[in-house]
């Protein structure tokens, strides 16, 4: 009898599977968008925060983007005005004045003025490492009337527009609308697509539609309903029942599981890689360090991956990244070539060495396995550890381990985050010079026009690609799983998951 | 008979006392700190430094635990590191769930062990006494994720019967949610009870007083149910005492399979977030309860058999 119900099952899992692969794409109800309904989004972890400016984790970033808006923000490849109409610089660039639309109003009603904006920066330059580049670049922050408000700027800044449209530049009321700050995130009013409804800890997150909000029509549900599940076949199921419409974020391994849906492959905001400690014995040897780069086959790591859009790297920004460094070209695993670097080392013979790693993340944990078998056939004995994130973080910050993997992101879509992490974790524990990622980040902001950002990012790429501090793999575009009800996912593959803008989706009768 | 109680008390304090110092020393020894598991990779180290601080584990191991000890007597659980709210009233959230669970799951056990080892003792030796003894080997070799799972595949998505996942909001939602979950904790405590039942069954069913009801002409189902079942009882209510506290262990799992909102997915949730006051509140909850239900079985069994009482 269990037998007969056991093979049942798998039948149905292998059919559910064939039929995830032979029905998923990226086609969706066509025609106009409809209002209302409640999409039922399934998230894996919980969110930790309702706080824009230290709020962490992709859940936490997801949720935070729906209550909040920006002066500006990312939008199919482009920055474009948000909740500003615009910026003017001034003759100097040494400020600018920012104008907001007419009539705009929080959650709760209350009109949005300079003073919400002045309040907000304020606000976001206490954050974490986007703080620090607030505060880096933007002096001053003054109202100016009924509807503008005036920045001070350190330099001349090209992309001040992409730096406000980080999620971590949210406006919300001023002094927190008179309320303490914990009583304030607690129930969070913000200038979003949608207003914060209620949180269940570690089950749910409600939001209904911001009747305020300034863009037209959207958004065109009337609620989003966060889901937690702590099992991914929980999840799975909920998705095949219908009572789960959008699973961003989904783990790599579980998507042929989601039977009939739409898959839509969004921007990959990161790049998985190695951290190399430069202070340990073998990987001190620069030789050692490309045999374990070219001993990598990034292009079988991608094809294993699975994901549409996925694309080996030799890069260390982000594909999303504004500015991003002239890909260096990805050289294809070259075994000869490993073992002519390591004949001319003491570790000729092989080597033993020790990879950690944070537990977690499925598609982290595939890729180590794939990067330990590549680096054993060629005589690099891997030993990978998995530990929990805290504890890697530490491991890694002390300069305790030899080689880390990990994926890196930008907060937003400049290139200031990823750099400015490399320079404030000290080279990312590896004992590694930080005086080019300086120097490049200093470029970077100082330059008047693209080309001279690209410059200063190339310039940190072809360093990277020569001392091997890290060790690019792959850039993960992850999967969002769409119900095939679920219409206007076109704008969706250019933006990151953590900001995905869930008020241009809706829902078909 | 007072003594007997105060001992008894007095080593269920000492119980929890232990319960609640291994777990939080173990938690407080693991690698890493809640501040970075909270704020990420990315956060600066002044500001992880700054939230340890604030939520009081830069302090030392022993001052920490005290003062938790110190709180608990005042009945305060402390606050959730990942949402900020009281611990007491997140688990009072999520009990509703796991009582649910536990009832729906004890009764529905009760019912299908007291059925099959009431008709294996009846038609002992026949196909009908291999099947349920097939059945029960099989029941618990098979993982109780893969039973809910089947579950959810073979009966939920197929029919819509029943949610896949969730609690509802609603008493009537509450009875749809229950069932699969209640079945597959069913399934996995039961085959113990129905062997050890039906064991107890057949040694009744041999003993002089059975034999001398069966020489006075009563019926065989009547000597099953009014002589031999409540006698098969006593050890059985020890069993299943000890079951209804796998029974919270297995809503764990349960729980995590159809997302029910009750404490023992809200324990993995905290063991993920490294949420402790949430970990060590549900941990003491979870021991007081396997305690308690410890206690009701040996009162069940004192009622019932006077021979307990007495020793």
């Amino acid at each position: 009898m269990l037998q007969r119900v056991a093979a049942l099952a798998l039948v149905s899992l292998l059919v559910a599977a064939c039929s995830a692969n032979a029905g998923s794409g990226t086609s969706g109800p066509g025609g106009d968008p409809v209002t209302g309904g409640t999409l039922n989004v399934g998230v894996t972890s919980d969110i930790s925060s309702l706080n824009p400016y230290d709020g962490t984790g992709e859940s936490t970033s997801m949720v935070v983007a729906q209550l909040n808006a920006g002066l500006f923000k990312r939008y199919k490849n482009k920055v474009v005005p948000a909740i500003a109409e615009g910026l003017k610089p001034s003759a100097d660039g040494k400020s600018v004045t920012i104008t907001l639309r007419a009539g705009l109003k929080f959650s709760d009603g209350k009109p949005i003025t300079p003073n919400d904006v002045v309040f907000s920066i304020e606000q976001a330059k206490q954050g974490g490492v986007v703080g620090s580049l607030y505060k880096g670049t933007i002096t001053s922050e003054k109202a100016k009337g009924a509807d503008q408000v005036v920045l001070g700027l350190v330099r001349p800044t090209i992309n001040l527009d992409a730096l406000l449209s980080y999620t971590e530049a949210a406006i919300i009321p001023a002094g927190f609308g008179g309320r303490s700050k914990d009583e304030f995130y607690r129930k969070p009013v913000g200038a979003g697509p949608f207003a914060f409804d209620s949180r269940k800890p570690g089950t749910s997150v409600a939001l209904t539609r911001n009747k305020n909000f300034w863009d037209g029509k959207k958004p065109y549900f009337d609620a989003l309903n966060f889901q937690v599940f702590n099992s991914v076949n929980a999840l799975t199921s909920a998705f095949q029942a219908g009572t789960v419409q959008a699973v961003p974020f989904a783990p790599r391994e579980s998507v042929p599981s989601f039977a009939g849906a739409n898959i839509v492959n969004t921007a990959a905001a990161s790049t998985e890689m190695v951290f190399v400690n430069g202070r340990t014995g073998p990987l001190k040897n620069l030789r050692v360090r490309k045999a374990i780069s070219a001993a990598i086959d990034r292009k079988a790591i991608v094809k294993q991956l699975g994901g549409a859009a996925d694309r080996p790297t030799d890069t260390y920004l982000p594909t999303t990244v504004l500015g991003e460094a002239h890909p260096v070209p990805v050289g294809d695993r070259d075994v000869a070539r490993v073992k002519q670097l390591l004949t001319g080392t003491p570790y000729g013979g092989g080597v033993s060495l020790e990879l950690i790693y944070p537990t977690g993340d499925s598609t982290l944990a595939m890729t180590v396995q794939a990067i330990q078998e590549n680096l054993a056939s060629v005589g690099i004995k891997l030993k990978a550890k998995a530990l929990d994130l805290s504890a890697w973080v530490e491991r890694l910050l002390s300069g305790k381990y030899e080689l880390a993997y990990q994926s890196i992101s930008a907060s937003g879509s400049t290139a200031e985050s990823p750099l400015a992490f490399y320079v404030t974790s000290g080279g990312i524990g590896g004992g590694w010079s930080t005086r080019v990622a300086k120097a490049a980040l200093q470029q970077y902001q100082a330059a008047t026009d693209a080309a001279a950002q690209a410059k200063a990012l190339d310039m940190f790429q072809a360093w990277v690609s020569a001392e091997l501090p890290v060790i690019p793999t792959v850039s993960v575009s992850p999967a969002l799983i769409l119900s095939k009800k679920v219409g206007g996912f076109e704008g969706m593959r250019s933006v990151t998951q953590q900001s995905l803008p869930l008020g241009e989706l809706w829902l078909a009768k | 008979m007072l003594l007997g109680v105060v001992r008894r008390l007095a080593s269920v304090v000492i119980l929890l006392f232990g319960v609640l110092a291994v777990v939080f020393i173990l938690g407080q020894r693991a690698p890493g700190n809640p501040g970075r598991q909270l704020l990420g990779l990315n956060a600066p180290q002044d500001a992880v430094d700054a939230l340890n601080h604030k939520l009081g584990v830069d302090r030392s191991l022993w001052t920490q635990f005290w003062s938790y000890i110190g709180n608990i007597l005042h009945g305060d659980l402390g606050r959730s590191y990942s949402s900020s709210e009281p611990v007491n009233g997140l688990i009072w959230d999520r009990f509703d769930a796991t009582a649910w669970l536990l009832v729906a799951g004890l009764a529905l056990s009760l019912i299908l062990s007291i059925t099959l080892a009431t008709l294996a003792a009846r038609y002992r030796g026949t196909w009908i006494d291999t099947t349920i003894r097939l059945f029960t080997v099989t029941s618990i070799a098979v993982p109780t994720f893969w039973s809910g799972l089947l579950l959810v595949l073979l009966v939920a998505l197929p029919t819509g019967w029943f949610p896949v996942g969730g609690f509802g909001t609603t008493t009537a939602d509450h009875f749809r949610s229950i069932v699969l979950p209640a079945v597959t904790l069913a399934i996995a405590t039961a085959p113990i009870q129905v062997r050890v039942l039906r064991a107890n069954l057949l040694e009744s069913l041999g003993s002089g007083y059975v034999e001398a009801a069966a020489s006075r002409g009563v019926p065989r189902r009547r000597l099953l149910t009014r002589h031999a079942l409540p006698n098969a009882a006593v050890p059985a209510i020890a069993v299943v005492s000890i079951q209804a506290g796998y029974l919270l262990f297995g809503a764990v799992i349960v729980e995590n399979t159809f997302r029910l909102p009750g404490l023992g997915s809200g324990l993995v949730t905290a063991i993920t977030q490294r949420d402790y006051p949430m970990i060590n509140g549900i941990t003491l909850l979870f021991a007081v309860l396997v305690i308690s239900f410890s206690l009701i079985g040996d009162a069940l069994s004192a009622i019932v058999d006077p021979r307990v009482r007495v020793s």
